[in-house]
């Protein structure tokens, strides 16, 4: 069984969490398990976590790329 | 100047605007090993072969070995500072240089950044360094000439634009020299010049340089260098950044001449880097795949067929042998991938026939189809000259009653040798090539000894040039040596070989 770690700033809906697994589980063979986690330093939006593969839609990861532009 | 606040936060304000934020999806990984310019990466399943990746500490590193488990990478830039743990991403992009007319008259490093104080690189178009070379399809052959300048050259071993020819050479033959001379030559001739340079000293490197600037040629060529100083991975991507800067001239229609000075260095680089990331090494401890490196990188040298612009990039890389051993395995390697060699020898070279070419060892492959036809009918006996002079010099060494025909072949050969040798930063123009090497077989020449042939072409060169100068330009125009022109020619030798012979 996979697990799949999602990272938010703030808990998230369970409306949310069901939006979120809808897609992962088409993304993602096999059994998966979803683990939420409350991370302020994401700032916002949400993380998405599959071992080595980030899927990255939070506020600090674009502040990042932001910064990497502006350098 | 007051400084215009109002003018900085529009600009800033339309950069950050212009930044196209997305989310994302990165591969993250995390150091395993770090050192000698080598990292090892833990994850990173989905890394593609040449993708940049960035580690924590800011640094960059070129995915090149992809394993099940783990991801070897060289790093370019760097400071010491990686150590295990660090996490290290996927950026998505292929490794890339900056690329265009910016760069012309630069020094650059193989990632592309100046290395002559002069300023940043102003471009915004890059180039992947390692990309497929063009089809066949896309190609044309090759058909026109590329003037090294150099007679010995041009008359017997000529190249043409899109074609490889190798220098090849001991140490301290005069390699880097006709390379150097041949970019000289193509001054006003519409060719730009890459010269990369791999793991030389930095003091030989800015000695090429300033020659270029000193003989105006520095404005059309671009300096690629990763001296002997730089890691190995800096200098194993050196020529693969050189080819791409070269690409986009050539796709935009240009004409390129590109150097690699040398591949026995690059080679030496690429083993210490795959030593370090553990391939498996095969001949003379070099990495099996040595031999598809440098093919891929000399395929990329063509002549593109007219849809395509018609532009061409002619390739000199040289080799450097070790005691004239052309059998051992990068020689013989890049021998088989080019179209012809120009062999260098120690004893000419010391025996001051400069350049030291072997004639009979040399072949250009390609060339005799892109010599103008005014050369190809001075130039067509000049190799069964030469080598029937080598032979008979050998064989009469021992006695001294020779025939007069013999005598003949000889001081023609010596006269020939005479002529063919050339100081260095002084090329001469096919046009006057093709009268030297009319006049030289002239029988008026038979009064000039041999130890004053380089005086009198010097002297007769500029006759011609003050007294009829259409002689050179027709060539040029023509391509062709008129039987007007070779009537004048006859006759002006006539009369200037008897002044000559006064004077001296
Ligand atoms: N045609 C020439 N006439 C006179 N001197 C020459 C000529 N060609 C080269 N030289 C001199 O010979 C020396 C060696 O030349 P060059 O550096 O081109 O050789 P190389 O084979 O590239 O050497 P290396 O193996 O060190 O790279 C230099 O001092 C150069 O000035
Ligand atoms: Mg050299």
């Amino acid at each position: 069984m996979k697990t799949l770690r999602v990272l938010s700033s703030k808990p998230l809906a369970q409306e949310s969490k069901e939006k979120i697994e809808n897609l992962f589980i088409k993304k993602v063979e096999g059994q998966v398990e979803f683990v939420y986690e409350v991370d302020a330093s994401v700032i916002g939006g949400i993380k998405v976590i599959d071992g080595s593969i980030v899927y990255d839609g939070t506020l600090a990861g674009k502040l990042e790329q932001l910064k990497q532009s502006l350098r | 100047m007051a400084i215009d606040i109002k003018n900085i936060a529009d600009l800033l304000k339309k950069q950050v605007s212009d930044v196209k934020l997305e989310n994302q999806v990165v591969d993250v990984g995390e150091v395993i090993f770090s050192g000698d310019g080598i990292i090892k990466v833990k994850g990173l399943k989905n890394v593609k072969y040449y993708e940049v990746l960035a580690i924590e500490n800011g640094a960059s590193a070129i995915a090149l070995n992809l394993e099940e488990e783990e991801v070897g990478a060289v790093v370019l830039d760097d400071d010491g500072s990686i150590a295990q743990g660090m996490q290290v991403k996927t950026t998505g992009k292929l490794m890339s240089v900056p690329v265009g007319n910016a760069l012309l008259g630069r020094i650059v490093d193989p990632l592309g950044n100046p290395l002559d104080g002069k300023g940043s690189i102003d471009t915004d178009k890059y180039r992947e360094i390692e990309v497929p070379s063009a089809s066949i399809m896309d190609r044309s052959p090759v058909s026109q000439p590329l003037q090294t300048g150099l007679i010995s050259i041009d008359s017997m071993i000529p190249i043409g634009r899109g074609q490889r020819e190798l220098i090849i050479g001991d140490r301290q033959t005069g390699k880097t020299a006709i390379a150097i001379d041949t970019i000289i030559n193509q001054k006003d001739k519409n060719v730009i010049c890459v010269y990369v340079a791999i793991g030389q000293k930095s003091s030989t490197v800015n000695e090429v340089a300033h020659k270029l600037e000193a003989y105006g040629a520095l404005d059309y060529s671009i300096i690629v260098s990763a001296t002997a100083k730089d890691s190995a991975p800096l200098q194993y991507i050196a020529p693969y950044s050189g080819c791409s800067m070269a690409e986009e001239f050539m796709y935009n229609g240009k004409d390129v001449l590109i150097v690699y000075d040398d591949l026995s260095k690059h080679a030496v680089a690429y083993r210490t880097l795959s030593l370090l990331l553990k391939r498996p090494a095969g001949r003379e401890a070099y990495p099996g795949d040595i031999f598809y490196l440098h093919s891929r990188l000399l395929e990329r040298s063509v002549k593109l067929c007219d849809a395509l612009g018609g532009g061409s990039i002619t390739a000199l890389p040289i080799v450097e042998t070790q005691a004239g051993d052309i059998s051992a395995y990068i020689p013989t390697n890049v021998i088989s991938i080019t179209d012809g060699q120009i062999y260098l020898e120690t004893e000419l070279f010391n025996a001051g026939t400069r350049p030291a070419v072997n004639v009979g060892l040399s072949v250009s492959r390609v060339g005799g189809s892109a010599q103008i036809k005014a050369m190809r009918s001075v130039a067509g006996t000049l190799r069964l000259d030469l080598a029937q002079y080598r032979e008979l010099a050998v064989f009469t060494q021992f006695g001294s009653d020779l025939d007069n025909v013999t005598k003949a072949v000889l001081t023609h050969g010596e006269k020939l040798t005479e002529l063919l040798k050339q100081p260095q930063y002084r090329p001469i123009p096919v046009a006057k090539q093709v009268v030297m090497l009319y006049v030289i077989s002239l029988p008026s020449l038979l009064a000039i000894s041999k130890k004053h042939v380089n005086k009198y072409f010097d002297e007769f060169l500029k006759y011609v040039e003050e007294n009829n100068p259409a002689v050179y330009s027709d060539i040029d125009s023509t391509r062709l040596l008129s039987d007007e022109n070779k009537q004048w020619l006859a006759q002006a030798a006539e009369s200037f070989t008897k002044s000559f012979l006064e004077k001296i």
